[in-house]
């Protein structure tokens, strides 16, 4: 129907543009809410203005008391968010697909049988079910093979020739007989802990016990494997649909209930005294994951005073560590880690203590001699009056103020392609300022190279 | 108490610390500056170190990173390095962000450094003090921006934290800081040309880092003196350079 005539019919009908951007994004964040059911699911791509999601419930279903169930409590909290849906649980990602979009019995969720019973199922649907462009579809219907039974009928070779292998594997798929891969929208997670409440939770001090609850039952839960986490992240799932998620950090890998109800008391506060924690109509579901863990060598109790003396001091800086990454965030406590690359700004790289101990931290001797302990983000250009065709500077401006070289290191040729080489000259202006100034563009093959301050105390 | 009881709380004291003084100050290795500063830069207290001129702010973290090195020599634990980032990012967008392969050519291991970005100034108090209180780290370099120096109570409460936890916190204030009025001593940085290193070339080349240290104030009372100072990054140590060696370089026409 054309927009006039469905004005003509409901005078007061209310219009907005298509957004199919934005549905896109509200279809990936129900995908992060519908998490709560299984951790493996993704929303169906590949076709314009298909509204659906995939849910791998492989070993999921007897925490909900059995498919049958677990699809109706799909439905009954969709309809909750006002939102109609229709579910299916079939073999396949296919078959399932088929199901919930055509089988009427899905609008109150449908667990499909496997097997020949399946076939027979999807069989009786039209071929709109098989999630294919409309062109193959409607080419289908000009044949006279209306439903996918009348299609599966069909040589595949033929059906293949005349259509293209899609429709074979379309076909194999929805029938329950070829499996796809489905591509979940959060990663796999190794540890979670959930906590499912029977009363949302409203207040800061109730998501502070439940926070503390699910991360001591997390600890006991590393214990068992012999592992730590380096850091948690607490998703709060609201009853209206969203997930709030809060990452909380530490600077080695540990299972110490104590400190990591610590660490994540520290971030809803932060967080709370920050931006504010909306947390709407409530929290239902309180879950505490571990992305990444390792496993913990066990730790010699030492009998030398000297060595526990440092063993101490170790722990009290992971402590400091841990308070300042909770209270200040993961990616403002860093340490410096060195990277082979001989581009001097890409030389060094900040690594979150939470994230991971720093590969590699010392520098080559050798480099590290000729370098300045402040590097500027970014080269900042000079006036430089400099020997030709290559000697060091004599005299340069920088940010108004003329300065005098008296001493001079260099050049270190450092090679950036053509016309970008640097030349760098540690230099040291006559009051005894030390600078590190690099000439781009080799002499000989630029006419006029460019002088440029990139860092200072060298 | 009974003389045999404090006898052989001596005797344990000294077996735990096996022998050693315990440390009340670190010496820089400038003898006639530790004299002045009461045997070296103070464990549990705050020196604050401030440039002479906004040029010389580099010069007088460049300092700072040289007394530390000297601190991560001699004292187990990390460094850790606390920046007033409410100007974005790092110390001092003038000067850029401290530079891993420059700090370990003057002995301060990259490794051993915990880099804190600290977003707003109650932040940057905030962890100055934490950091000031927690036991064992070889020392606290606090870098604050122009508008964030502390207030008495602040600055009271660091230096009682750093009394009670034995640390070492040098607090490196911009040009325009407010004074960190309870430190021991606050030492005000200038660069100062270096010997040159005769190379052969049309310019010579760069001698060991210098600068002149101005003590401005010293908790222990010392009068206000002026120090000239190297530094010798194979030992990790300032010290005088020779008198005689002392004089500014003859000022050096440019060849034409």
């Amino acid at each position: 129907m054309m927009l006039a005539g469905a004005k003509a019919l409901v005078p007061d009908i209310c219009v907005a543009d298509s957004d199919p951007v934005g549905e896109g994004d509200d279809l990936t964040a129900l995908a992060r809410w519908a998490m709560r059911w299984s951790p493996y699911c993704s929303p169906v791509k590949g076709l314009e203005g298909t509204h659906a999601l995939f849910l791998d419930i492989t070993g999921c279903a007897h925490l909900f008391g059995g498919e049958a169930a677990m699809l109706a409590d799909m439905v009954i909290k969709m309809r909750a968010l006002g939102l109609i849906a229709r579910a299916a649980c079939a073999a396949t990602p296919g078959a399932a697909f088929a199901l919930a979009r055509f089988a009427p019995e899905a609008r109150h969720g449908l667990s499909a049988p496997d097997g020949a019973a399946l076939r027979a199922l999807v069989g009786a649907l039209p071929v709109e079910a098989l999630r294919l462009p409309s062109g193959t579809t409607t080419g289908l219907r000009a044949l006279g093979l209306k439903t996918i039974g009348q299609v599966a009928t069909q040589s595949s070779a033929a059906l293949a020739r005349r259509f293209g292998i899609d429709l074979v594997r379309a076909l194999d798929r929805a029938r329950g007989l070829e499996e796809e891969a489905i591509d979940p929208v959060a990663e796999i997670i190794p540890r979670r802990i959930r906590l499912r409440l029977a009363e949302p939770l409203m207040t800061r001090h109730g998501l502070e016990l439940a926070g503390a609850k699910a991360a001591g039952e997390m600890c006991t839960l590393l214990d068992s494997y012999n592992e730590g986490a380096r850091r948690l992240v607490l998703n709060l799932y609201r009853v209206d649909g969203v997930v709030l998620q809060l990452v909380g950090g530490s600077g080695r890998a540990h299972r110490d209930a104590v400190l990591w109800t610590k660490v994540l008391c520290e971030r809803i506060e932060a967080e709370a005294n920050g931006a504010g924690l909306d947390l709407g109509f409530g929290v239902d579901l309180v879950e505490v994951c571990a992305p990444v863990v390792e496993v913990l060598e066990g730790q010699v109790m030492d009998l030398d005073p000297v060595a526990a003396a440092a063993l101490a001091s170790a722990d009290a800086l992971h402590r400091l560590a841990d308070r300042l990454s909770a209270r200040l965030g993961v990616g403002r406590v860093t340490r410096m880690e060195a990277v082979a690359h001989w581009v001097p700004e890409q030389a060094v790289r900040q690594v979150a203590v939470a994230d991971r101990r720093p590969q590699v931290s010392h520098f080559p001797e050798a480099l590290a001699a000729r370098r300045p302990a402040l590097l500027l983000e970014r080269a900042e250009p000079i006036d430089a009056i400099a020997e030709v065709p290559d000697g060091p500077p004599r005299l340069f401006r920088w940010r108004a103020l003329a300065f005098k070289v008296a001493c001079a290191e260099g050049p270190e040729r450092i090679a950036c392609g053509e016309a970008h080489d640097r030349d760098y000259y540690r230099i040291e202006t006559s009051e005894g300022r030390r600078f590190w100034l690099y000439r781009q563009g080799l002499p000989g093959k630029v006419d006029h190279p460019k002088w440029y301050v990139h860092g200072s105390a060298a | 108490m009974r003389p045999d009881l404090t006898a052989l709380r001596t005797q344990i004291r000294a077996i735990e610390t096996e022998g050693r003084p315990t440390l009340s100050c670190l010496p820089t290795g400038a003898d006639r500056l530790d004299a002045a500063l009461g045997g070296g830069l103070a464990l549990g207290g705050v020196t604050e170190v401030v440039p002479a001129a906004f040029m010389d702010e580099p010069a007088s973290l460049h300092f700072a990173f040289a007394c530390l090195a000297k601190a991560l020599h001699q004292r187990s634990g990390d460094l850790v390095v606390i920046e007033d980032a409410s100007r974005g990012q790092g110390w001092g967008p003038a000067w850029g962000q401290l530079y891993g392969p420059g700090l370990q050519k003057l002995g301060v291991c990259p490794s051993r450094i915990l880099l804190v970005r600290a977003p707003d100034v109650k932040g940057f108090h905030a962890c100055v003090e934490d950091a000031a209180r927690t036991f064992g780290l070889a020392g606290i370099l606090a870098l604050s921006g122009p508008k964030a120096g502390f207030s008495l109570a602040g600055a009271r409460r660091v230096q009682l934290a750093a009394e009670q936890a034995h640390s070492l916190v040098l607090a490196v204030q911009g040009l325009r800081t407010s004074a960190f009025a309870p430190a021991r001593a606050r030492l005000v940085i200038a660069s100062r040309p270096c010997r040159p290193v005769p190379l052969g070339t049309a310019l010579p080349g760069l001698g060991p880092p210098a600068w002149r240290l101005h003590l401005e104030r010293a908790r222990n009372g010392a009068r206000p003196q002026s120090f000239d100072l190297e530094y010798d990054d194979a030992t990790h140590s300032l010290y005088q350079p020779a008198t005689l060696a002392n004089r500014s370089p003859q000022p050096q026409r440019l060849s034409a």
